[in-house]
């Protein structure tokens, strides 16, 4: 445990790091472009579709009546627009064709003439307003009449009825969750290398050295990953919002909406899951002796986290089997797995709040033994030091 | 700090009382209970031994300076106060009584490599250094201004640290050691790649420092330097303690005394004194080692008319240290055998 002068220590330590990467242009720079290209994926696509689409149909030959009618119904419920032009003969039809005048060429009712590649949603649309057509005139063949006829079209109604009740999502859980994962991980692999480079950093410019003559190696370290850590969160959230923002104004309604308890335990995770890695990067940065090499050194455990984000992948489409169920137990897959499986199904309580514990409990483990490999390794300059050396060092530095 | 001085002083480089103006007589090093004291440290890294019971004090209000040859065990033993390294064997005592981390934490260390952010600006490294050591904001806004006007750098205050000269950033990194008013102070080659100009504020502002009441202990290869600054040396080699004291009783003590004579005239009778080695002769510059126990009266006798300068005088600290290390060397030496047990 740390006394009060650690503690202090630690947010001195934290205040800085937040003070001066907030401070730089590369920080700032890249918030505001993130949030820019967030709003703009997001805006642009609606901003540059200009309304419905307008189909161009020509008609030549016999051309049954109602056709045209048929067309724009089915156009207008398929959310597009269609303009019809009759031709007089199937030369001048088909020259409006080749000229571009119209995407599609229907003759005599039964044949559909492209001028090169069909186009699949416009055929469909003329294949079921022949349709309609062909069922008209069969009904007025039969006597009936067009409320007859729309009674006897009218589908059948079904309700439906769900027994896995998941976490009020709606069909878009799955993409909820996915983009969960994505997040968590993004967040993750991105500040836990800022952890490890500003470690790298400290040591090779020798700052290291003048902060452990005053501070303990435990509260430098915790002190850069809770600096680090906060302003992360930061610039996600940030971004994250802009996000929401974005779509709330483009989509509207189509957006799921999600729980604030499902936001509250995505950040609780992603708090644990930064702990967990980047505790461990700034233990491995402290092997490296040039910033160049500190991602090197910390190679094991970024297969690791790439590790946890694919098993993470995969448990989208399996979020109630016993694997997924562990893998949200496990430390290293925990942050990524337990918030995905709290946006897809039910989780139990008493889960949640152990599988957090346990991370957390690995965490504080952690973090003694990378204070150790820290302390050990801070000091020696030169080649790489390899982890073994630098745990037997630690073990009896300061 | 034991009985330091009060961290949320800026600068408060304290004066204690009795010790402001050192007696012109010093007593041995072990009778001076006040200050660091290393009691039989040792440290051997895998192979390679680097202190070998190494036992030392550094007195409050003066200046002692810590020489040897290159990995002779100096930083070693410097990161070992420091608590960077931990001794394999014996203790560092700080005022009598074992060094706390307490303590530790809050002494002045100023390392061999100099080591700032290269990128933050000199103010803000420096209140951050200042707040680490435990003082208030504005205790640290207040101590940093003191320095940076005291070191001349007020106007580039907001400048980063890697926007400066050399000397400048060694400042920079001395303000950071001090900053806090500690009252044990250990520099790491302190001088190294300064110009005179700096080499001078550099020693003005040391020789302050220990007069306000800190134990100094710092580094160095330039020995004039030291010569000229300290009044107490240990020397070491070998990771071996080889001398240790107040500078003047250790020259007083050698055996040797040195006749240093510059003459227009002939050095013929110069060369022929009895008992004397020619440590230099070189145009018209004769040095030369005699015994102390030689009657300087009839040395005298050899030099003639056209002497310009004569000089009769104990060993520098170049020469003692040499001879030394030379000493401990030899492999007869009774306390390089001692060692090994």
């Amino acid at each position: 445990m740390m006394k009060p002068d650690g503690l202090r220590r630690t947010g001195v330590v934290a205040r800085r790091e937040i003070r001066e990467r907030g401070r730089t242009k590369a920080f700032q720079i890249s918030t505001v472009a993130a949030v820019l290209a967030v709003v703009a994926i997001i805006v642009l696509p609606t901003m540059l579709s200009s309304g419905p689409k307008t189909y161009r149909v020509g008609l030549a030959g016999v051309v049954a009546t109602g056709m045209a009618d048929a067309l724009r119904a089915q156009a207008a419920s398929n959310d597009a627009q269609v303009s019809i032009t009759s031709y007089p003969s199937l030369p001048a039809a088909e020259q409006a064709l080749r000229g571009d005048a119209v995407d599609v060429l229907l003759v005599d009712g039964t044949t559909l003439e492209w001028r090169q590649r069909p186009d699949a949603a416009l055929a469909a649309l003329v294949a079921s307003s022949a349709r309609a057509v062909r069922i008209q005139e069969r009904a007025a063949q039969l006597g009936l009449s067009a409320k007859d006829l729309s009674g006897l079209l009218a589908p059948a109604a079904l309700k439906e009825r769900r027994l896995a009740s998941p976490s009020g999502l709606g069909d878009n859980a799955q993409d909820v969750g996915m983009v969960v994962v994505i997040l968590v991980f993004t967040a993750i692999a991105l500040y836990g290398n800022v952890v490890l480079t500003g470690v790298a950093q400290e040591k090779s410019n020798r700052v290291a050295e003048v902060l452990l003559a005053r501070i303990r190696p435990r509260e430098l370290l915790v002190g850069k990953v809770i600096g680090i850590g906060a302003l992360g969160l930061a610039q996600f959230t940030l971004i994250a919002a802009s996000a929401a923002i974005a779509l709330q104004t483009v989509r509207g309604a189509q957006i799921p909406r999600v729980p604030a308890s499902v936001l509250a335990w995505l950040v609780v995770w992603f708090v644990l899951g930064y702990a967990f890695y980047s505790v461990v990067y700034a233990g491995l940065g402290a092997l490296a002796s040039r910033v160049e090499d500190a991602s090197n050194a910390a190679a094991p455990v970024s297969v690791l986290l790439l590790a946890g984000y694919l098993a993470a992948i995969a448990a989208v489409g399996a979020p109630e089997s016993t694997m997924t169920t562990v893998l949200s137990f496990l430390p290293p897959t925990a942050p990524f797995v337990m918030p995905l499986r709290l946006t897809l199904v039910v989780v139990p309580a008493w889960q949640v709040v152990a599988s957090a514990l346990l991370t957390g409990a690995t965490v504080w483990l952690l973090l003694a033994a990378a204070s150790r490999v820290y302390t050990g390794a801070l000091l020696r300059t030169g080649a790489r030091v390899p982890l073994r050396l630098a745990w037997r060092a630690g073990g009896q530095g300061a | 700090m034991p009985g330091g001085a009060d961290p949320t002083v800026p600068g408060g480089l304290r004066r204690i009382a009795g010790s402001a103006a050192p007696p012109p007589t010093i007593a041995a090093a072990p009778s001076r209970p006040c200050g660091l004291e290393l009691r039989a440290v040792s440290k051997s890294y895998d192979e390679v031994q680097a202190l070998r019971s190494c036992t030392f004090s550094v007195a409050r209000g003066r200046l002692t300076g810590f020489v040897g040859p290159n990995g002779a065990g100096k930083t070693t033993a410097m990161r070992v106060v420091i608590g960077l390294v931990h001794a394999d064997e014996g203790m560092v005592c700080w005022d009598g009584r074992p060094m706390d981390e307490g303590a530790r934490l809050a002494l002045g260390y100023m390392p061999e490599e100099r080591g700032l952010y290269p990128r933050m600006r000199i103010r803000d490294q420096l209140v951050f250094f200042g707040r680490l050591s435990g003082m208030s904001t504005s205790a640290a806004r207040e101590a940093v201004a003191r320095w940076l006007a005291a070191l001349g750098l007020a106007e580039r205050a907001t400048a980063r640290v890697d926007e400066l000269s050399h000397g400048n950033q060694q400042r920079v990194q001395l303000a950071a050691a001090l900053l806090h008013g500690p009252d044990l102070v250990v520099l790491d080659e302190p001088f190294s790649g300064l110009d005179p100009f700096a080499m001078d504020s550099m020693s003005v502002l040391l020789r302050q420092v220990a007069r306000s009441g800190a134990a100094v202990l710092f580094s160095s290869h330039q020995l004039d330097v030291v010569e000229h600054l300290c009044e107490d040396v240990v020397v070491i080699d070998s990771g071996r303690v080889v001398v240790q004291g107040p500078l003047e009783m250790i020259r007083d003590a050698s055996p040797d005394r040195y006749l240093d004579v510059t003459t227009r005239g002939d050095v013929g009778r110069l060369l022929a004194i009895e008992q004397a080695t020619v440590v230099a002769d070189q145009d018209g510059h004769i040095r030369l080692r005699v015994p102390r126990t030689a009657d300087p009266v009839a040395l005298l006798r050899a030099v003639d008319r056209d002497v310009v300068r004569v000089a009769y005088e104990p060993p520098t600290l170049s020469e003692v240290f040499r001879a030394a290390v030379a000493a401990s060397r030899e492999p007869g030496d009774r306390e390089a055998t001692d060692d090994e047990a």
